[in-house]
């Protein structure tokens, strides 16, 4: 095929996933009665919640040794419908809102931010990048969609394998995630795993900063912007040693521990935000459940960073508020973390 | 409580230097830490920041916890310290550090000095130790590509033996291929010996190991190779790079 085709196409799937994402943000925010404005708050949320809904639903199902397209068709199905209900919400809040909207002039510097994440995305997604970790990570991707077998299947010798033997990947899904995307999208895995993927993310994780500082700025566009551009350009020099976070992100993107230092922490680390900033809303903290379930799709390393940071989070708001309940909040918004770090240790010991 | 201490100072020198690398970032993030923590303003969002920060720290670099979360991690330590997300602190504290000027012309020169400190603290993630161009829009070597294309189109059932460069990659192209020599192959050591040898290959050894593990294909490489077609191999093709030899056994 075509190479400027083939990226036309992996750009329009990347757009058509956020369009996705969007919708089932807007029906997040809307049934959980939460205002926010602007279109990258409900494609963060919308991609916690996607990615939430498939840690709950894949798990199980890799166990059963399901072939990968019933996932497929399971994950497609949650996805669209949450979608199809954003939209009902979102064409009844746009006539709803008719005429209230005002225009904010967005600071220059977003335009230098811009053209910094889309290059950097850009770059990744031309250039290559291989290592021993990459062959064990797009071969499950390529296993899951050719072989139509998830996970608990020897990958090189061709047998069943005891769910022992796998767990610490079934418990984090990620590469099935990406099966799905390669057989809804029909793309040949290794394509999307080292091009679409890059793109997506970098992009994607440029969306939670965003959210990120519009959070902590108080919603000061120019402060956050000049806080994306410092943090575009850090990531951008963030090769002074292999084992950092900055060096994953942009080198190797696609494999699920990547992605912990620059989308999953700072999307739980937004929501705690969040949180600490309007206490006393219950409803907020279901936001970081989802955040949670969404972090444990990409590593087991997820397990525990995601723990210390909403443990951070939740002393912070308990010794503020000098209350208790924000523990037990904090306490349900990291099970998703002990569930499936248990169902590992369990797996493993015995 | 001397050896669990012991074992926590071992742990930050071998995994803080390990994420620190060659750059300054350590020090941008430990002036970030001492901005957000000092900060004079009495704002609620920043009073969350700094709350927030120094309970992630006490939590993440604890002596009494780092031998725990090391062994939670199968020695990986440096992992948790992701959880700090450094580079969101730095930029952070940059910006705040940034809006202390109500000069507009200086302030632009003062993002200025923080992109240039940032640029020589650091080294530029797209060289050419971490990048290549790629062969093929797979992203894997065109030989693998086309290996797997000649073993697919000619062998019913592959189970392809190959020098590790090329088997460890194959099932990224084509999971309908069994790979012997691999990360995760059944890695028989006698068998990654006869496909890597100094001089000539030793084409009969090959065979018999090979037939033994219930192989029925294997690649090889043609500087290695003297006869195009010897006894027990049936040619099937020849890639294009690299001259790899794609050959099924014959009785």
């Amino acid at each position: 095929m075509n190479t400027g085709l083939m990226i036309a196409g992996i750009i329009f799937t990347c757009v058509l996933i956020w369009v996705q994402c969007f919708f089932s943000g807007k029906a997040v925010l809307s049934v959980l009665g939460i205002r926010e404005g602007g279109w990258a708050a409900p494609v963060v949320t919308g991609l916690g919640f996607s990615l939430a809904v498939f840690q709950i639903v894949s798990v199980p199902l890799i166990c059963l040794k399901v072939p990968t397209h019933v996932l497929t068709i399971v994950a497609a199905v949650l996805w669209l419908g949450s979608a199809a209900y954003g939209v009902w919400r979102f064409v009844r809040e746009i006539r709803e809102r008719k005429g209230e909207q005002e225009k904010k002039r967005l600071p220059w510097v977003f335009l230098l931010v811009t053209i910094l994440a889309v290059g950097s995305a850009s770059l990744s997604m031309v250039y290559e990048h291989e290592d021993w970790d990459d062959a064990e990570v797009v071969s499950l991707v390529t296993d899951a969609v050719q072989n139509d077998q998830m996970l608990l299947h020897h990958r090189e010798l061709g047998k069943d394998v005891p769910l022992s033997s796998n767990i610490k990947r079934v418990v984090s899904p990620y590469q099935m995630w990406e099966a799905v995307l390669s057989q809804l999208s029909r793309i040949h895995p290794a394509i999307l795993c080292h091009t679409l993927m890059p793109f997506f993310l970098i992009i994607s994780a440029f969306l939670v900063f965003y959210c990120l500082g519009m959070e902590v700025f108080g919603r000061d566009m120019e402060k956050t912007g000049i806080f994306l551009l410092f943090l575009a350009a850090i990531y951008l020099v963030g090769s002074y040693s292999t084992r950092n976070g900055q060096f994953f992100f942009l080198v190797r993107s696609w494999q699920g521990k990547a992605m912990i230092q620059a989308l999953v922490v700072p999307m739980v680390l937004h929501r705690l935000f969040f949180v600490m900033h309007y206490s006393g809303e219950r409803r907020r903290w279901l936001l970081i459940l989802m955040s949670v379930f969404a972090s444990c799709v990409f590593s087991n390393t997820s397990f525990l960073t995601t723990t210390l940071v909403v443990a951070a989070g939740t002393l912070y708001i308990m010794l503020r508020e000098r209350r208790v309940s924000p523990l037990l909040y904090g306490l349900l918004s990291a099970s998703p973390c002990a569930l499936y770090g248990g169902i590992l240790a369990g797996v493993t010991l015995l | 409580m001397r050896e669990w201490m012991a074992e926590s100072l071992a742990n930050y020198q071998f995994h803080i230097p390990a994420v620190v690398g060659s750059g300054w970032f350590i020090w941008l993030f430990l002036l970030s830490v001492f901005v957000l923590l000092c900060w004079k303003n009495k704002d609620r969002i920043d009073k969350n920041t700094a709350g927030y920060l120094l309970i992630l720290l006490i939590l993440v670099l604890n002596p009494f916890t780092i031998p725990l979360y090391n062994k939670i991690m199968n020695g990986d330590y440096w992992r948790v310290l992701w959880a700090l997300t450094v580079p969101v602190f730095i930029a952070l504290a940059f910006t705040k550090l940034t809006f202390l000027i109500p000069k507009k012309i200086l302030r632009c020169l003062l993002i200025l000095l923080f992109m240039f400190i940032i640029y020589k603290g650091g080294t530029f993630t797209y060289n050419e130790a971490n990048f290549t161009v790629p062969q093929n829009l797979y992203k894997v070597p065109q030989d693998v590509v086309e290996i797997c294309d000649i073993v697919h189109e000619n062998v019913k059932k592959p189970k392809l033996a190959s020098p590790g460069e090329i088997g460890f990659r194959v099932r990224q192209y084509d999971a309908t291929i069994i790979s012997e020599s691999s990360r995760y192959g059944a890695g028989n050591d006698k068998l990654e010996v006869l496909m890597n040898p100094e001089g000539e290959y030793d084409l009969p050894a090959i065979r018999e190991k090979a037939l033994k593990l219930n192989c029925n294909c294997v690649a090889l490489r043609n500087d290695k190779l003297l006869e195009e077609e010897p006894e027990g191999y049936r040619l099937l093709g020849i890639t294009g790079p690299a001259q790899y030899h794609v050959y099924e056994f014959v009785q």
